[in-house]
């Protein structure tokens, strides 16, 4: 018969008594199923698959009815109205595309050949707005957890073949899909090669989401500055890619890897593209101010109250030194109790459900303050300091870095409790250090040395667009000039007036 | 193990809140904002330091302590014995010498806020008609704070008035300066109030002579860049004009002849017409140019009878010594100071009225 025949034919230098191996490590999970399509027993097929995996709704639609049939594999492949089918013996394969959602089918229960069809439940959220980094004008489109989705949504708005996928499978357990996108001619081979190299040899058991990749491949892991921005706004991703820079998406992550970055880019937010360049120049430079603001603020009032009461304009004097008068702790104690009841508060809110969260802010930030204040734990002066240092270092469009200027005022608070003024500019001496020493795959993270004519094209401030010719050199791309005009002076388009 | 004890010290220094500095908070200090020196019977000085007190909610109320010591310091320290947070200076806004003590010579006080690297050079200094310690006491300003009450006073009639331009870091400067004497606003408590009533003329720390209000615009204009003032000219048929000054410039030449020197003060002004009541009560135009005229004879008179003034007193505040020590290489102090009264001095103005306002 046809399936003795079969059977005889692939049986060559393979155990074909027993099981296939692969039947046999799959069949302990309660949720796998591997069964005859029929009762009786001449019907053809024997079917394998996770119940948890797949979407019953192909199976019964357009799997199942084809199974009644005397067919071969191969027929069935051709028939079955399924986009991704495998023919295949590999037990390795076979595995892998069973715990991805595939169905096996096999003539015989113990037949070697087996035919794959991917009938995966791919029920994910929509595409939709987003949530971390929304701006008021521009593209409102996030990603999502999917990666092909993810993709998809980046080569709609860059159809061009040059946009290059590398897909790889990182993980020893969650084998999760990683793909490192490039724009082929534009992005630096060698910084391409560099990711590619270590993502390769990560090894680790799982990877949840892109910023573990991040902080598995950045060049300095002890560093509290994220030295690649996790972003799930497509427009960054897309104007990104044609810079030169190299993204990671991560199967399961809605945030997408941008490298290599520097500083100032945290700075910037893709609105600022929306505005005239005069005023996207004022916002990018007020989130730099207000980035010191938040990490000087609450760190200068320790100093001055401490050690510098000469540094008080005299008709600043009554207003501090009265809101300080009855306040029985050092000003670093005052400090430091205000600064981390509102990181409190900010924390909790996190991580409270949406509803509660929200009456959280108004409890924690004006009745505890007001009633601290009103306690006389603390001066309202210093209120106002604190309070306005924790808005400004949310004004960062980069999530993770924002995050970090939270933090970094902690040990510029102690600097100043120990040494003063002199504590603060230590702690700004020691960052700057840090920051030039920084890199961002091999290039400078900071791009305040060396000074690159770019860095004032888009950067530092942003010129119109007619002056933005060139590519980011810092990247080392490999095509010079952003618009088409060349070096030549690029003026509103001349074939208008012709 | 270097690791480790790094880590430690990190950790006592955190546990422990150290400072590696003397605290100052700002609530635990006692902020002298204001001095005053006297003299006081048997060559001892009364020193007065004048402070806040600040409270919540509450206005701030003035504190004025005084005692008799030599020297500043031990003043202060004697001061201390009653205050409750120790007295500290950093905050200093303005510092009054008493006419008597400045007659002896008030280097030994200026000396100590010069030499204590917490105190600014912007500190406003004045010499008082009187007693420095009954006008920080008066009652007036019990609830409101008198050394920055001074401290406004003399700055904004040195920026929109006609009072030069003064403060610790002139004083020292001139004082320092081989040929030149320093000069410092004169202050009075009259009845209930506080008022600037000349310029005090030092010759070298001594306070030797005044100038009274009337000669303020001229004195003002021949020291100060760029000074800005009112003054009213009576001129010679009892015509009155009054002028603002819009931009001065003062330019000192010296011409030397057989090593004597002879001074050439050419004082441009550009001025506007603030008032103008002729003598002959009828309607008339302006006439400027006469006008310019007569006001620069009065400017030149005036100023002319002012360095004769300080020729006769033998004090040199516009620093004609120092001008010319700038121009001749044999220049000789003790030679300068014997010669001083009997150099000659010509000034020369050049008053122009470019505005004479919306009537003409």
């Amino acid at each position: 018969m046809n399936l003795k025949n079969s059977d005889k034919d692939k049986g060559e230098g393979s155990n074909k008594i027993n099981n296939p191996n692969w039947l046999e490590r799959l069949s302990k999970s309660n949720d796998f199923i591997h069964e005859h399509t029929s009762l009786k027993d001449e019907a053809p097929f024997w079917i394998s698959y996770y119940r948890t995996l797949i979407s019953s709704d192909i199976l019964h639609k357009d799997v199942l009815p084809y199974l009644h049939e005397h067919l071969s594999l191969e027929e069935l492949k051709s028939s079955i109205p399924v986009q991704e089918i495998i023919f295949t013996k590999d037990e390795d394969k076979i595995i892998q595309n069973i715990l991805n959602g595939s169905l096996a089918i096999q003539k015989y229960q113990y037949d070697e050949d087996c035919l794959l069809i991917n009938i995966a439940n791919s029920k994910f959220r929509d595409v939709g707005m987003a949530t971390m980094e929304s701006s008021a004008l521009g593209p409102q489109l996030g990603f999502i957890e999917e990666l092909d989705t993810n993709i998809n949504l980046v080569r709609k708005r860059l159809p061009v073949p040059e946009l290059y996928v590398k897909e790889m499978k990182v993980g020893e357990l969650s084998k999760t899909k990683v793909a490192v996108l490039y724009m082929n001619g534009i992005a630096d081979p060698e910084n391409v090669n560099t990711v590619i190299q270590r993502i390769t040899d990560i090894q680790y058991d799982q990877i949840q989401d892109s910023s573990y990749i991040a902080s598995m491949i950045e060049d300095n892991s002890n560093s509290l500055f994220p030295q690649s921005i996790s972003t799930e706004r497509v427009d960054r991703v897309a104007a990104g890619l044609t810079e030169g820079k190299i993204i990671i998406v991560v199967d399961g992550s809605p945030n997408l890897v941008i490298l290599p970055v520097t500083l100032m880019e945290s700075f910037i937010a893709m609105e600022d593209y929306s505005y005239s360049w005069i005023l996207s120049n004022f916002f990018r430079l007020l989130r730099l101010a207000a980035m010191f603001i938040s990490t000087m603020l609450s760190p200068m009032y320790v100093a001055i109250m401490t050690y510098h009461y000469e540094l008080i304009p005299a008709r600043l004097l009554e207003t501090l030194v009265g809101s300080r008068a009855a306040v029985p702790f050092a000003p670093f104690l005052e400090t430091l109790f205000l600064e981390l009841m509102i990181e409190m508060v900010k924390e909790a809110g996190i991580r409270l459900p949406l509803k509660i969260g929200q009456s959280l802010g108004v409890v924690g930030g004006i009745v505890i303050g007001q009633a601290v204040v009103e306690a006389g734990l603390t001066s309202n002066v210093l209120l106002i300091l604190v309070g306005l240092g924790s808005l400004a270092s949310y004004t960062s469009p980069v999530y993770k870095f924002s995050n970090t200027i939270r933090f970094i005022k902690f040990p510029v608070i102690f600097l100043a409790q120990w040494f003063g003024l002199l504590g603060v500019f230590l702690a700004f001496l020691l960052t700057e250090i840090h920051l030039l020493r920084l890199t961002s795959l091999g290039r400078p993270y900071l791009s305040q040395y060396p000074i690159r004519n770019t860095s004032f094209q888009d950067l530092w401030v942003r010129l119109p667009f007619s002056m933005q010719k060139e590519n980011p050199t810092t990247l080392r791309p490999q095509k010079k000039w952003k618009s088409t005009g060349k070096g030549k002076k690029m003026g509103p388009a001349n074939d208008f007036y012709e | 193990m270097m690791n480790r004890s790094a880590f430690c010290l990190f950790l006592i220094l955190l546990l422990s809140g150290c400072n590696f500095l003397p605290t100052n908070i700002v609530n635990e200090i006692d902020m002298s904002q204001g001095v005053g020196y006297d003299l006081s019977k048997k060559s001892n000085i009364k020193g007065t330091i004048v402070f806040p007190i600040f409270k919540k909610d509450k206005t701030s109320t003035t504190e004025v302590r005084a005692a008799i010591g030599k020297s500043s310091k031990e003043i202060r320290t004697i001061l201390n014995n009653e205050t409750r947070y120790p007295l500290v200076s950093g905050q200093l806004r303005v510092a009054l010498y008493g006419k008597n003590l400045a007659k002896k010579g008030i280097n030994d006080f200026v000396d100590t806020i010069n030499r204590d690297p917490s105190i600014g050079s912007l500190v406003q200094m004045a010499i008082v008609d009187g007693d420095a310690n009954q006008l920080y006491k008066m009652k007036k300003f019990k609830n409101d704070n008198v050394s920055v009450h001074i401290q406004e006073l003399l700055e904004q009639n040195m920026k929109m008035g006609i009072l030069p331009q003064t403060n610790l870091q002139s004083f020292l400067f001139q004082f320092f300066q081989i040929g030149q004497d320093p000069y410092l606003p004169l202050i009075k408590k009259e009845a209930d109030n506080i008022r600037i009533t000349g310029v005090a003329i030092f010759k070298d720390d001594r306070y030797v002579t005044s100038i009274p209000m009337k000669d303020f615009f001229i004195f003002k204009a021949l020291v100060d860049k760029n000074s800005i003032g009112l003054r009213q000219f009576i001129l010679a048929n009892h015509d009155k004009v009054v002028l603002e000054t819009l931009k001065s410039n003062a330019k000192y030449k010296v011409k030397i002849a057989n090593g004597r020197p002879e001074f050439t003060i050419t004082l441009k002004l550009k001025t506007r017409l603030q008032e103008f009541a002729p003598s002959e009560k009828k309607r008339q135009a302006f006439d400027k140019k006469k006008y310019q005229k007569q006001v620069e004879q009065e400017i030149e008179k005036s100023a002319l009878s002012m360095v004769s003034q300080f020729q006769k007193h033998s004090v040199d505040p516009f620093g004609l010594g120092a001008k010319f020590k700038e121009q001749f290489r044999g220049f000789n102090e003790k030679q300068w100071n014997e010669g001083y009264p009997s150099v000659k001095v010509y000034v020369h103005a050049d008053v122009e009225i470019l505005q004479t306002g919306s009537i003409d």
